[in-house]
């Protein structure tokens, strides 16, 4: 819950629910405004492709091109924004215990991944596209992703090298929402050298951090 | 003799659509010098393929391309080749500016924006304003910090700078000249965007 000065204007207090993604597939959880989003490896190497879609507006969604310029910044670090594609914030990042995450590439396709040796492995976009048939929701856009625990260098000359995932099990991410915000998270193969061995993640939602399990 | 070619003039914070076909040259050129020209494509009769910058970046391992690349599409498919290049530097990270980049980072509002501009003419294509593709910011200075930050500055292409492009599919194309004129971008000074389609290479090229 958000500290407001006068609570009488704030929601009832929400249950703690938890998503389980398995590797190689698509889950999502819907978050309040004021609540926690973690998003927990289960395996290591996990990689969390992170989709974002308002809950007034379809043609709103978590925008990784509108989180980079908002902060001037390449890459994600503990603080920042990330925001919709009308630059308003959607969440922070509070607590980040791998530091290595990529705002740059493209969800994989299964298209992609057959023909880049990862044949028989479902696309991150099929899997969203699942997803959110499953929900029965309609979408106008299929946002580019927001790559949580993908570990890929940038250097000033501008080029992109992928380097092994360091992410362990029990590594985590922890953002505070502030706009009502449906998260599909893909464990699907990425097809990014060094972090294309799928692994199982935990989409957890809480309103305080002293909720979620340790 | 040479066939005819279409000229385009996008004028100073506006936006022009207009088709292009396969094996055709687009040369974009920087009519003033120090203008960011906003460059979105989409496969003509297919608008759910389009130009991508997110998915050229990982075929070149790079935010930045050079002649002789390929710009790709979203289905990983090469759109445009660079031929020619008398700037070699261009943004390929930057979201088109849009009434919100005024409204909210600038407390402007009915500003021109790029979005809008892009938009005017795709439209007619039946894209809606959030699947205007993200652009190729033409002649856009956008380098690498030290700590990976984005440098906010302005171009250095000077008057009659260009880079000229072969067409791989059929492409719907728009270009917006950025109406940025509040931040580093386009030297706080609006100006024009000459084009020219043509199906013999150019001369420059």
């Amino acid at each position: 819950m958000l500290l407001m000065k006068d609570p009488s204007h704030d929601r009832e207090p929400l249950p703690v629910r938890v998503t389980h993604v398995e590797a190689g597939s698509a889950g999502s959880i819907l978050v309040k405004r004021g609540q926690l989003l973690r998003i927990t490896a289960v395996e290591d190497g996990a990689v969390a492709s992170l989709f974002g879609f308002s809950e007034a507006d379809p043609s709103v969604h978590l925008s990784v091109h509108h989180t980079r310029v908002f902060s001037n910044a390449y890459v994600l670090t503990a603080g920042m924004r990330l925001v919709n594609n009308r630059r308003r914030p959607v969440m922070v990042l509070g607590k980040d215990s791998v530091g290595k995450h990529d705002l740059l590439l493209p969800a994989s396709t299964t298209a992609f991944l057959t023909a880049n040796g990862y044949a028989g492995q479902l696309g991150c976009v099929e899997a969203l596209q699942a997803e959110l048939q499953r929900l029965g929701r309609q979408q106008p856009k299929l946002p580019d992703p927001i790559n949580l625990f993908m570990n890929v260098h940038l250097d000033q000359k501008g080029t992109l090298s992928a380097q092994p995932s360091t992410v362990k099990a029990g590594d985590a991410v922890t953002c505070r929402v502030v706009l009502d915000t449906l998260f599909v998270v893909s464990t699907c193969c990425t097809g990014i050298r060094g972090n294309d061995r799928p692994g199982a993640v935990e989409l957890w939602v809480a309103e305080d951090l002293t909720d979620f399990p340790v | 003799m040479s066939s005819p070619s279409t000229h385009v003039q996008v004028p100073a914070g506006h936006g022009r659509t207009f088709e292009v076909r396969r094996g055709q040259y687009v040369t974009v050129i920087d009519r003033d010098g120090q203008q960011a020209a906003d460059f979105v494509a989409i496969v003509n009769g297919q608008p759910g393929e389009y130009l991508s910058p997110t998915h050229t970046r990982r075929r070149l391992d790079s935010l930045f391309f050079n002649v002789g690349d390929s710009l790709y599409s979203n289905a990983d498919e090469p759109l445009l080749e660079v031929l020619h290049d008398t700037v070699g530097v261009h943004d390929a990270n930057v979201p088109a500016c849009d009434c919100t980049r005024f409204s909210v980072d600038f407390g402007v509002d009915g500003h021109r924006n790029c979005l809008d501009n892009l938009h005017e003419g795709l439209r007619h294509y039946g894209v809606l304003p959030v699947n205007v593709p993200e652009p190729f910011n033409l002649f856009q200075n956008g380098p690498v910090t030290a700590d990976c930050r984005m440098q906010v500055t302005d171009p250095i292409s000077r008057a009659g700078d260009r880079i000229v492009f072969r067409a791989l599919k059929d492409l719907v194309c728009a270009v917006s000249s950025c109406p940025q004129d509040i931040i580093p971008g386009n030297g706080l000074l609006v100006t024009p965007i000459d084009i020219v389609v043509s199906d013999d290479q150019p001369l420059s090229a």
